[in-house]
């Protein structure tokens, strides 16, 4: 078993008023065993989408055209009910972006963390005793007197420590991890990509890490997968597509980070344009309309898009890795 | 905590106060001699005269309903004009007939309103979810007290299933039951439809939170996550709207006291009221505002403990 | 107008209120035209009847004709309504943006005053008011204005604290606003749409106080033909003969799920727009 997660040739509709969107296309990737992938892409990209999908957890107008998801070698695409909530909190754990409405607010986080432990054959007693070894473990002060209080009586910060503690509580083959800082403030934000380091050296398991903050990636992950408009347009790892980015989008999301910026300038960095309507797709290349050399062949669409291997862990799609850029 | 429960009770305890003294003033506003109105046109000069000095009509209002609530913490009541019976025993005897009225009906509305709803929730836009609206909308508009003469027509008079007068026999519990179904429904049919839709918008409110989707992450069952997490809030505003409806429902259980011919302090207003027993409608008065009062105030004092968030923010 | 008939069609449960509600106004306002008999008219000799070709819904006790007393009946019902309805919005208006935009010692008064008439039952309330002032139509519409108009200026005090607190008026305020600005523009929009769903909820609760009032003999006096004091016939009457009690609840049963469904449609059609006004 080398991998915790394979993804493949992933096609995810919306059934919406305009029409079919078209969310996720031709998704590939793996999580290898133990380590950390990390995935980013601006809003509308899919990225939750595929969390979502991974987790069963769609909304019922969202339909899988076509493709597998497998966990641990085995397909978890078309589970029925009852089995996936085997796996759910289990062998796959998440930790949500909104530390501030993930909980619920009139039940002891203690509670919780019990009630998320319901997978194990053990005590009562035995799974208040692991709850509280956890949530010493994530650094919540006082942890044994704050057992039982609610969730408003923490902070942002803490809240999203207490949601790492019920995540890892199960040890999870998988945690998956949906912009868990973006919500919080910078320096929270460190202190919980160094929680979340720290944690995953102690306890084996993969961690899929779901960002727009390239910065964090960077630091944190072993590979990185690039998404725009339903598509991955480059990944490989972490050192590969940070000394090396081949595809334009990528190359202006590095230009566009702010502590890139080594010399002063007058205006922000930005990617001009926006994001194409998923419901119409034309036959273009999906980021032509970003691009700032599109060529003749990426407006008619007349190369497709598709990751091709452009060296040893580096994909790229294959519509700009020729770009003259 | 502590000081949130006693600034409500004081507060009820003001509002009692107050529609005592309203009621009094009212009575004392109407143009001309207020015996007469009270009395009406049996009043002879010696029964005027006697009604005067017993009830201190002299003296300066204020004074009128100090005494008469001096008179209420001696447990005094003061008299039944007609039977000169304590109006504090009339009291007494009437008031258990309408809780047990009052407390049937929110019983059954509860039982087969909440699940309904519940299950409209989870099974929303089903053709079960659209027939029971339309149900539940219906119930809602239809006057109780047309409810309770139809069920009068069709059940008692028409059918003979089940009787269609008084309280049923002392000590034996099926007649007393089968003498409260009809009275019941008439109550309660409305406040089925109330908490049917009630419980159903709320539950649909919450399956939309963040923490039910956290728990659906962790392979949390259906049924515990209806239970733990969305029945919990969900039932709150279930709990002030059966607290603020009981001025509602006992207005339906007066109609039904009165069609039904049921003894109880809502037959007991609307007889006295007619006959001029003015002890006895300040006495009834002050049972049911304190009856409201008790209930809308319990029904905060709930809610704020099981919602913590209140709790916290009572003062804004 | 096309489009909001439309949306409300579009739902079955609008459609049959509308339809309700459009046969009961209808039929009342032409009570002249449809009615076969005078409503008063008196014939002892056809008492109590079972329905026939020539009174469809039967007889009361004292030989009138059930159809044209129901049909005369609904003008009673929509009367009360409009004008208790109308005037109470008006004063919960007033008093309403009073309470909010007041000094603080006023609006708890008004809090408070409004807890208190809550706290009466309206029977008992409407029972003291008709003993003081006597059975009539007028009294029944001073006693709805009375229980309902707080109902109103909560809800309008409620809508336009939001708007007052809301940071888009704070910063108008701090550039310094003009009152009547402040009025017209932002308070009075925020204000009607909730005072309208409200007003058509309350139109069924109306109709069955004046019912309810009329049938505990405290509303209209014989002979005018409202719709409770048909149903006091027919109760009084019971062991008789059904028909008084099914023609007067009849019309009861269909104006108040007509108009309760009817505000539901128009309430669910108003208020996503309303969220969006507000945000």
């Amino acid at each position: 078993m080398k991998d915790s997660l394979n993804i493949e040739n992933l096609y995810v509709n919306y059934l919406t008023n305009k029409g079919q969107l078209k969310a996720l296309r031709n998704i590939n990737f793996n999580i290898p065993k133990n380590s950390v992938v990390g995935i980013i892409g601006e809003s509308g990209c899919g990225k939750s989408t595929i969390v979502s999908s991974i987790m069963g957890l769609m909304p019922e107008n969202a339909k899988i055209e076509k493709g597998d998801i497998k966990l641990n070698d085995n397909s978890i695409l078309n589970l029925k009910q009852n089995e996936l909530k085997k796996i759910l909190g289990n062998n796959i754990s998440v930790i949500f972006q909104d530390p501030m409405t993930s909980l619920n607010p009139v039940m002891s986080i203690g509670k919780q963390m019990i009630l998320s432990q319901h997978h194990e054959k053990i005590s009562k007693k035995e799974k208040i005793e692991r709850s509280l070894e956890m949530l010493d473990l994530v650094g919540i002060p006082d942890y044994k007197s704050r057992f039982n209080d609610l969730p408003h009586q923490f902070s942002g910060g803490m809240r999203q420590r207490i949601m790492i503690a019920m995540a890892i509580q199960s040890r999870p083959d998988l945690l998956i991890a949906d912009e868990p800082t973006t919500a919080l403030d910078v320096t929270t934000e460190v202190q919980i990509i160094n929680l979340l380091k720290n944690l995953k050296n102690k306890i084996e398991c993969s961690i899929l890490f779901i960002t727009h903050n390239l910065n964090l990636l960077v630091d944190f992950c072993d590979y990185i997968i690039i998404m725009y408009a339903g598509i991955i347009v480059e990944k490989g790892t972490t050192k590969n597509i940070f000394l090396d980015p081949q595809h334009p989008y990528t190359k202006q999301l590095f230009k566009c980070d702010p502590s890139q910026i080594e010399k002063k300038i007058k205006k922000f960095p930005f990617i001009k344009g926006s994001l194409p309507d998923l419901t119409n797709l034309k036959n273009e290349c999906v980021f032509a309309s970003r691009c700032e050399h599109p060529s003749h062949e990426c407006k008619e669409g007349l190369i497709e898009n598709k990751l091709i291997e452009f060296s040893k862990d580096h994909w790229v799609d294959q519509c700009c890795i020729n770009c003259k850029e | 905590m502590l000081s949130f429960i006693f600034n409500k009770i004081f507060i009820g305890f003001l509002i009692i106060l107050a529609s005592i003294s309203s009621l009094y003033i009212m009575i004392h506003m109407v143009p001309g001699d207020p015996i007469k109105v009270l009395l009406g046109p049996r009043a002879t000069i010696e029964m005027q005269e006697a009604i005067s000095l017993k009830l201190g009509l002299n003296d300066p209002l204020f004074i009128q309903i100090y005494n008469f609530i001096k008179n209420i913490f001696k447990g005094d009541f003061g008299n039944d004009i007609l039977t000169q019976r304590p109006v504090l025993t009339i009291l007494l005897e009437q008031t258990p007939h309408t809780i047990a009225l009052v407390i049937v009906s929110i019983g059954w509305a509860m039982l087969l309103g909440i699940p309904i709803g519940c299950y409209n929730a989870i099974y929303q836009n089903s053709k079960s979810d659209k027939i029971s609206g339309f149900f539940t909308v219906s119930f809602i508009a239809i006057p109780p007290f047309v409810v309770g003469l139809y069920g009068l027509l069709i059940f008692a008079v028409s059918l003979k299933w089940l009787p269609a007068i008084g309280v049923g026999e002392s000590g034996n519990l099926i007649s007393k039951i089968s003498h409260l179904i009809l009275p019941s429904i008439a109550v309660g049919l409305g406040w089925v439809g109330y908490l049917a839709r009630l419980v159903r918008s709320s539950m649909l409110e919450v399956f939309k939170d963040n923490h039910v989707r956290t728990a659906r992450a962790y392979g949390i069952s259906e049924s515990k996550i209806i239970l733990y997490y969305v029945l919990r809030i969900a039932i709150l505003p279930t709990i002030t709207l059966l607290g603020t409806g009981i001025g509602i429902l006992f207005s339906s259980s007066v109609f039904a006291e009165i069609i039904f011919s049921r003894p109880g302090i809502g037959k007991l207003i609307y007889e006295s009221v007619i006959n001029r027993n003015y002890p006895v409608v300040m006495g009834a008065v002050l049972v049911s505002s304190t009856l409201f009062v008790t209930t809308t105030t319990l029904a905060d004092i709930i809610n704020a403990l099981l919602d913590p968030r209140i709790k916290n923010n009572h003062s804004s | 107008m096309k489009k909001i008939i439309y949306e409300i069609i579009k739902e079955p449960l609008g459609l049959i209120g509308l339809t309700l509600v459009s046969l009961v106004i209808f039929l009342s306002l032409g009570a002249d035209l449809f009615s076969p008999f005078a409503p008063s008219q008196i014939n002892i000799r056809d008492k109590l009847q079972n329905p026939s070709l020539i009174h469809i819904l039967g007889t009361d006790q004292l030989g009138r004709d059930l159809f044209s007393r129901v049909l005369y009946g609904g003008r009673i019902a929509l009367k009360v309504a409009l004008i208790s309805i109308f005037i109470s919005m008006i004063i919960g208006i007033v008093v309403g943006i009073a309470a909010a935009i007041g000094k603080k010692w006023l609006d708890n008064f008004l809090l408070f005053v409004f807890d208190t008439i809550r706290s009466f039952p309206t029977i008992m309330f409407a029972l003291a008011i008709v003993t003081l002032f006597g059975p009539s139509l007028e009294t029944i519409i001073f006693i709805v204005i009375l229980t309902q108009s707080p109902i109103y200026a909560r809800i309008v005090r409620t809508q336009t604290l939001m708007v007052i607190n809301s940071e888009y008026i704070q910063a108008e305020k701090v550039l310094g606003i003009n009152f009547m600005r402040l009025m017209v523009i932002h308070i009075i929009p925020n204000v009607v749409g909730p005072l309208f769903i409200l007003a058509s909820m309350d139109i069924p609760f109306v109709i069955a106080i004046e019912a309810g009032l009329s049938f505990l003999g405290m509303g209209v006096r014989p002979p005018i033909p409202s719709w409770g004091s048909i149903l006091n016939d027919g109760y009084s009457f019971i062991d008789n003969s059904p028909w008084p009690l099914i023609a007067g609840g009849l019309p009861l049963i269909i104006t108040t799920i007509g108009f309760t469904f009817l505000g539901e449609r128009l309430r669910d059609i108003i208020d996503p727009k309303l969220k969006k006004y507000i945000n």
